[in-house]
């Protein structure tokens, strides 16, 4: 093959990869192992593009380790240090960090993992000044009103505009673990007020549909693509940590109260339905994609009348919704593992079968250790686990299998 | 701008904001009018900030029968204790919806946690200090006698009525850290 011939089929590989990326065939990392396969990819090799991936995980990991290491640090409360020097020892090494990071990911450019790391692991630091700050201050506590819930409030406001800037995954994910981590306490807070915590699980339920929604939302949407699977993730995460709550009984007794129409639970419910019905009409030519963000905006509506039934006493919660959230629950598993198999998206269906199984194992727990002595139950609850992993585990190779030949 | 400069713009932010934060708080130290009010301590953990020890202070249960305590406080409202100077502790002398404008007074500010016919809780937000992990031993020990030593608190309050601590005291002698 000549240079001209080469340089054409080099083009055409890349024209494909890009269509089959987009339309859900491959995943973009699979799509850059098969360009460098073919020495498309600048000098990378399939081999060195797998190493970057490692180190980058190695990296985060790295951060993440170093700024709880400073968060316990902070803990210790370092009586040494006058004020000023511990101020500005976090300002230092936090401006450092984003400093260096910056300077090895887009200056210089030759290592992007250890930059995106040391930017997060600055975030982190800039976190823990903030709480370093009320501590000095013998602030933080429930009553102050610039609390650790505030502090938590300031450091998702504080990192949320970097992960845009950057467009870095791991950067969003700490903004949206902190946004979580507030809006649960601060439902966590009223619904203390009015006694009823399970509301914290519908909460959760709620907010993991919306933040599920608005991943697909700017998946679609260029300037913040790259930030979409992340929010995917955790509102996956936070629907099935709900659903899988609220499917015991014990949440759903004396459940009675105004709190349905508390405007945290009404605002991610709010906000899972409009952003699940704009997708789901701006994708309706992808069946996979649209069938996933109506039934978030359905899941929320329901949400809100399955509130409104248990706080008017309209239904017997104890039962009904027990039951209710068991089939969901089933529901998303198989709903997960079906658009695992429609959008390419193996981590998808894992997920889907780890839920199926958990489910699986926990009613038999509930159901049967009442019937049946305790040893008993357990030897059957570890027969189970075996076969039931061994028969799930063949069916989620079958899948994967069928999703590289769909491929 | 480029991505740079924005960059830039949101880390200087941030460290502004930290800058600020310490500042604010620094010259209500500094500047504030000091109070000294009788404590209960104990010690639990924070995730994020470390140890410290839970502080209940005696002047957040109001006696609303026998002082003066505006009818528009309600549960969740802003609140100012205003507080006359005195020994060993400071006194509650009104508990009013904005800052008492008599001289001679110290209000502080707080929030209303709740309210019957005769009591009034509220929460002054400084339920916090902070002590070295080395010395966990000690606040363990001054809180089982507790209740045999005197604990207080020297509490700094800004023009803003917004109050700090800056030392525990036991027995009138402020804690080493």
């Amino acid at each position: 093959m000549d240079d001209r011939k080469a340089s054409e089929s080099g083009e055409w590989l890349r024209h494909e990869a890009e269509e089959w990326t987009q339309e859900g065939l491959i995943r973009a990392e699979q799509a850059r192992l098969i360009l460098a396969r073919y020495g498309l990819e600048g000098l990378e090799t399939p081999r060195s593009l797998k190493r970057a991936l490692f180190v980058q995980i190695l990296t985060v990991l790295g951060a993440a380790l170093a700024g709880v290491g400073v968060l316990l640090m902070v803990g210790a409360n370092w009586e040494a240090l006058p004020r000023v020097a511990r101020i500005a020892l976090i300002l230092a090494a936090s401006g450092g960090s984003y400093a260096g990071g910056w300077f090895l990911w887009r200056e210089r450019g030759d290592h992007p993992a250890v930059g995106q790391a040391l930017i997060l692991l600055g975030s982190i630091l800039w976190g823990a000044g903030i709480f370093l700050i009320g501590q000095m201050y013998q602030g933080g506590g429930a009553g102050d009103p610039n609390g650790e819930r505030m502090a938590l409030l300031y450091w998702f406001i504080g990192t949320l505009p970097l992960g845009i800037l950057l467009k870095s995954p791991v950067q969003t994910a700490l903004s949206i673990a902190l946004g979580s981590i507030w809006w649960i306490w601060m439902w966590a807070d009223s619904a203390g007020h009015y006694g009823y915590g399970q509301s914290v699980f519908v909460t959760i339920f709620a907010l993991g549909l919306a933040v599920f929604a608005k991943g697909r939302l700017i998946s679609g949407w260029e300037p913040l693509e790259a930030l979409g699977p992340v929010c995917e993730k955790f509102g996956i995460a936070g629907c099935t940590l709900g659903a899988y709550a609220l499917s015991f009984d014990l949440y759903w007794s004396h459940a009675t109260g105004s709190w349905w129409k508390h405007p945290l639970l009404l605002l991610p419910v709010g906000a899972a339905i409009v952003f699940g019905a704009w997708v789901g009409w701006r994708d309706r030519e992808d069946r996979g994609s649209a069938a996933a963000a109506w039934a978030a905006a359905i899941l929320a509506a329901l949400t809100l009348v399955a509130a409104w039934a248990v706080s008017t006493g309209a239904i017997d919660a104890g039962v009904t919704l027990r039951v209710v959230f068991n089939v969901l629950l089933l529901a998303m598993s198989i709903g997960l593992i079906w658009l695992g198999w429609e959008s390419a998206s193996p981590g998808f269906v894992n997920w889907g079968v780890a839920v199926f199984f958990i489910q699986l194992v926990t009613r038999y727990l509930d159901l049967f250790a009442r019937l049946m002595p305790t040893g008993l139950a357990f030897l059957g609850a570890g027969a189970l686990l075996i076969v039931g992993g061994l028969a799930l585990e063949r069916q989620r190779k079958q899948l994967l299998r069928s999703m590289e030949a769909k491929a | 701008m480029n991505a740079g400069k924005w960059f830039a713009a949101i880390v200087l932010l941030q460290m502004a904001f930290l800058v600020g934060e310490a500042a604010m708080r620094q010259r209500g130290l500094d500047t504030g009018r000091p109070l000294v009010l009788r404590v209960h301590p104990v010690d639990p953990r924070s995730l994020f900030s470390g140890q410290y020890m839970a502080l209940g202070f005696d002047a957040e249960d109001i006696d609303a029968a026998h002082l003066p305590v505006s009818a528009s406080l309600k549960a969740g409202s802003t609140a100012y204790v205003s507080f006359r100077p005195d020994t060993p502790y400071a006194r509650v002398a009104s508990v009013e919806s904005s800052p008492s404008r008599f001289s001679g007074v110290v209000p502080l500010r707080a929030t209303v946690r709740w309210r019957d016919g005769k009591r009034l809780r509220v929460d002054f937000g400084m339920d916090r200090y902070y002590i070295p992990e080395a010395r966990q031993a000690e606040v363990n020990r001054l809180w089982w006698n507790g209740r045999q030593r005197d604990v207080s608190a020297l509490v700094k309050v800004d023009s803003k009525g917004r109050g700090v601590i800056e030392h525990i005291l036991v027995d009138g002698k402020p804690l080493p850290y």
